[in-house]
């Protein structure tokens, strides 16, 4: 959003140029693009090439460059750092992506290979992804949907959004909401310091579940038939429970632990001053 | 207990966080399992990793000159207690079965500490700004591996105020929104390291409020390292 208008006001003040080009793969797994400011919206096609499309200022102009098996895309310019840049690039579903910036928004649409993705200022979205897919911003949201492998996002006041995605999730913020929801997950790791956690998705034979908040609310949602052993402690907050198997009243300031159906899996939720809430689906 | 133990649980075991029902289920199993006491062994060898560690480089920014100085101003083994005038202690994990592990809570706070100490200075390295140098944490050849006590709360208080200054200093270089996400969460961070504290000095025994104040100032650290190294990347 930040970016937008950014681009908007110096587009403006600026003679704005086009560039469009198309690379070959030729071998290249990877796509790595550094943006200082602007957005970067990455697309996929069935053609084994890299289309990038940039809009920029005239005295700015692309790099595209091989190293190995990596395609890299930066800005040159005759004077000064690269100003604002907007990125449309298209690349074959499975290219892993590796794209850095500092005033960039980023969105990714329906790609299947590895992604990272960091920025300073500028929301995360991304849609695909498989084995591991890294989104971190500092001021800013993060949305991932779809993705398969260990999921890894980090936000500072923004919000942190992972839905319809399976394999690991670790979620990280410091005010902003941790929402997990429609995933099938083995590993869960979130902890905020006065966000609230959402998680509402399977809980797996064997798999390990971990919450931990300072001042915020932790919330799960779980399927019916959970196996687990629970640990919940709230040291100046309540922990209320409405699941068949859980206790109905629990100590306050007191580790609590039980176990749901057999156990097998391990839940941990754990805060200072918020609540924690645990009902079934 | 089935399989093996979790990593989790092999945390909590070093850190005594078990119920001693949990702590007989985890050595006896230690017992029959080459495998896990292996694991067990590696993780209570957490300390000694600290000789890998990034080393010390220094910046050629203005910028950065007090806090490199500050942070570089240890030398030697008192490089693995961050700064002169921590304590250091010998660490003696006694690994062999029908012992309990001795670390303590504080213990293994001021490791996590420590951990988070190093995390902040390499971002000099993570930079690039240059390399080599004696380690940031060392200990003798063959011997015990050395670690700060609960002394090393307080450098890394003056750690992390060092770097809210460069914060400070930078922050005209960022985006006036940016500035005010960071030091919003400092607030927010710093408010839940003084309930925790106001908890821990009520309650000075309790495992989970100091997991949960070694968890926050890390997290204190981390945010002050993004802030470092934005203002690095703007300059």
């Amino acid at each position: 959003m930040l970016a937008s208008l950014t681009i908007a006001a110096l587009a403006a003040l600026a003679g704005v140029q086009q560039t469009d080009t198309i690379v070959s793969l030729q071998g290249a797994t990877r796509l790595a693009l550094e943006n200082r400011g602007g957005q970067v919206v990455v697309t996929t096609w069935d053609r084994d090439a890299v289309r990038i499309q940039a809009e920029h200022a005239e005295r700015t102009w692309i790099e595209v460059e091989r190293d190995g098996d990596v395609i890299e895309i930066q800005a040159g310019t005759r004077r000064g750092p690269p100003t604002v840049i907007d990125y449309a690039i298209t690349v074959p579903p499975s290219l892993d992506l590796d794209i850095e910036g500092l005033q960039t928004a980023v969105t990714i649409e329906g790609v299947a290979g590895e992604v990272e993705v960091e920025t300073l200022e500028g929301d995360i979205h991304i849609r695909g992804g498989r084995g591991s897919i890294i989104a971190e911003t500092t001021n800013g949201e993060v949305t991932i949907e779809d993705a398969e492998g260990v999921v890894e996002m980090a936000a500072v006041a923004g919000g942190v959004t992972v839905t319809n995605s399976s394999g690991e999730i670790l979620a990280e913020t410091v005010m902003g909401p941790i929402t997990i929801e429609g995933v099938t997950a083995r590993i869960v790791e979130a902890a905020t310091v006065s966000g609230r956690i959402l998680y509402d998705g399977t809980i797996e034979e064997g798999g390990r579940y971990s919450f931990g908040a300072h001042a915020g609310r932790i919330e799960l949602v779980l399927p019916a038939g959970v196996n687990a052993e629970v640990t919940a402690v709230s040291l100046a907050g309540e922990i209320r429970a409405d699941y068949p198997g859980a206790p109905t009243e629990f100590a306050p300031r007191k580790r609590s632990s039980f176990t749901l159906g057999s156990g097998g899996a391990r839940i941990e939720a754990e805060t200072f001053s918020g609540d924690i809430t645990m009902r079934r689906r | 207990m089935s399989g093996h133990i979790d990593e989790s649980r092999l945390n909590e075991y070093l850190e005594r966080l078990l119920s001693p029902e949990k702590v007989r289920e985890v050595e006896e199993h230690l017992e029959a399992c080459a495998e896990c006491q292996e694991r067990l062994s590696a993780q209570s060898e957490l300390v000694v990793a600290l000789r890998d560690l990034p080393r010390e480089a220094r910046p050629d920014r203005e910028l950065w000159e007090g806090i490199a100085g500050r942070l570089g101003s240890a030398s030697g083994a008192q490089r693995g207690a961050v700064a002169a005038g921590a304590r250091v202690i010998p660490l003696e994990a006694r690994r062999s079965l029908g012992q309990r592990i001795t670390l303590s809570v504080g213990q293994l706070l001021a490791a996590g500490v420590v951990l988070a100490l190093i995390s902040g200075a390499s971002v000099w390295w993570a930079l690039g700004e240059g390399g080599g140098g004696a380690p940031l944490a060392s200990s003798e050849p063959g011997g015990i591996p050395a670690i700060a006590t609960s002394d090393a709360l307080e450098e890394y208080d003056q750690a992390a105020a060092e770097l809210e200054e460069l914060l400070e200093e930078g922050r005209d270089v960022l985006a006036p929104s940016t500035v005010q996400v960071l030091e919003e969460s400092l607030e927010t961070i710093e408010r839940a390291i003084e309930e925790t504290r106001a908890a821990l000095a009520r309650d000075p025994g309790s495992s989970i409020l100091n997991q949960r104040l070694a968890d926050t100032m890390r997290r204190r650290l981390e945010i002050l390292r993004q802030a470092a190294r934005a203002i690095y990347a703007q300059t």
